[in-house]
């Protein structure tokens, strides 16, 4: 350790100081506004800022990557911990999450779509294993690395590796605050694909011979409205063969373009609050404290020895 | 370097204390504002609602000639509906109308053409849906002013609620028509 070594710490220490004070705030202000907004069922819905209580439901199956439990979301980081030299910190070398994947929310009185991109998630991890003295790796943990070619094994054994799962399963009631916002509707989709595959006839000469039914080389009026209704009656069939569309679709929980808050939880408002109340102390307290005796001991630092 | 340590402590003591009462101020600025949005947000549905009465009326017409003041009294509740200017009023008017409401559909059962029209069907699930709708609207509403009222007398909130002048706000509460028994009476010809 050189000799200015504590005055960098000291000055790293003093600035995360005031960085928690400030984060405390942060968080005392979600606390204010989870506490302020009351919940809202899905049946009376309105667009904008909105809060639910409401069980997930799966649009599609998935399964989480590490325990292989059904879910209908899911998030992993696999870390491997470098030691440097008496300390050492988690690395993370693989991680992954299904926030591409849309879920349904249904709280008895609707159902509506969430769209998690963009959510931050307020979950307790629901799966961690640590490899070490006597823990090795199960088979669907190995699995999973050999498929993701991660290096887990080194000289002398297996690496000190941290396994951690989040996820969200099946009729799990959930805490949302998030944005309810318009997204494009059935017949504006419809309207789209329609469109799209006019496109791609046009550009098809071998499908335009087709569309000229009398063979003049010319596509009347006629041939070509002819065209356009067997156009979209074949994209029809195709729509209801993949199931009927859902008036729910219309409007979708997600990040806001103004509000851009948007939590998701597995706990409940209440312990929400709880939690956000602690780190809202601590933060300010804490922060104010700890900023308070680093500035002490680089006063006391310059005045005994100087810089 | 005691006096440095002091001073800053009082400049955390100062941000500390402004950044909670921006947070409060703020914080009941949303809530007030939420308050106007949820009622305007009941509004929209009062309004498909009553854009659904008139159509209820001209079909029921047709099948209940004997019902002409209930029909006739409905027509009335809508009218006194869009008059109403004060949170309370329209309350009133809007219990009145749904009781109104009620009875109609509950008259309607001793009609079974009506009740087999198609056109009267939708209507009654739609206006009955609608029904729904409001409620829970009502309810957000009502958590709205709850959390608003309770905030505006609670401390530390209550200083700057007074500073800014912040009132008490009225609830949407449901009227005693609406609380009783709807009334059935049937105008048949004797």
């Amino acid at each position: 350790m050189s000799k200015s070594d504590d005055v960098v710490w000291a000055l790293v220490i003093c600035g995360f100081g005031v960085w928690s004070f400030f984060w405390g705030f942060k968080r005392l202000r979600r606390k204010r506004l989870i506490e302020n907004i009351p919940t809202s069922t899905i049946r009376g819905l309105a667009l904008g800022l909105v809060e639910l209580v409401a069980k997930a439901q799966k649009i599609k199956t998935l399964k989480s990557p590490l325990t292989g439990t059904e879910c209908v979301f899911y998030r992993y980081t696999v870390e491997r911990y470098e030691s440097r030299g008496r300390s050492g910190r988690w690395v993370v070398t693989a991680k992954g999450d299904s926030f591409s994947c849309p879920f349904w929310l249904d709280d008895g009185t609707g159902r509506i779509m969430l769209l998690p991109a963009g959510a931050e998630l307020m979950l307790p991890v629901d799966y961690e294993f640590r490899t070490g003295w006597g823990k090795t790796l199960s088979p669907h943990l190995t699995t999973f690395m050999e498929k993701n070619y991660i290096r887990y094994r080194g000289l002398f054994g297996t690496h000190t590796l941290r396994f951690r799962e989040w996820y969200i399963q099946p009729n799990q009631s959930m805490y949302v605050l998030g944005t309810a916002k318009k997204t494009h509707n059935f017949l504006d989709d419809h309207r789209e694909k329609l469109m799209g595959r006019l496109r791609e006839l046009k550009k098809n000469p071998a499908k335009m011979k087709e569309v000229d039914l009398n063979k003049d080389g010319a596509i009347s009026v006629e041939e070509w409205d002819f065209a356009v209704e067997k156009v979209e009656r074949e994209l029809i069939e195709e729509e209801l063969a993949s199931g009927k569309p859902d008036e729910a679709t219309d409007v979708v929980i997600g990040k806001g373009q103004v509000e851009k808050i948007f939590i998701l939880s597995d706990q409940s408002q209440k312990e929400l609050t709880k939690k956000l109340s602690w780190q809202a102390m601590t933060g300010v307290f804490g922060g104010a404290i700890l900023a308070l005796i680093m500035l002490g001991y680089l006063l006391f630092r310059i005045k005994v020895f100087g810089f | 370097m005691v006096g440095i340590i002091a001073l800053v402590a009082f400049l955390f003591l100062v941000i500390g204390v402004l950044f909670y009462f921006v947070s409060i101020y703020n914080g009941l600025i949303r809530i007030s504002r939420n308050i106007d949005k949820s009622w305007a947000n009941i509004d929209v549905l009062l309004k498909q609602r009553h854009d659904e009465i008139p159509k209820l009326v001209k079909v029921c017409e047709g099948y209940m000639q004997y019902e002409r003041d209930t029909l006739e009294k409905i027509t009335a509740a809508r009218t006194a509906c869009l008059g109403a200017k004060s949170v309370g009023e329209s309350a009133k008017a809007e219990g009145e109308l749904s009781k109104m409401l009620k009875t109609l559909f509950a008259v309607a059962e001793n009609y079974p053409d009506l009740k087999a029209n198609q056109n009267f069907m939708q209507l009654q699930q739609r206006i009955s849906y609608l029904e729904n709708q409001i409620a829970d609207r009502r309810e957000l509403y009502n958590d709205s002013v709850n959390i608003y009222n309770i905030r505006i007398h609670q401390i530390p909130d209550m200083f700057v609620a007074q500073m800014l002048q912040m009132k008490s706000r009225e609830l949407f509460k449901i009227t005693e028509e609406e609380r009783g028994d709807v009334d059935i009476k049937f105008d048949l010809p004797k």
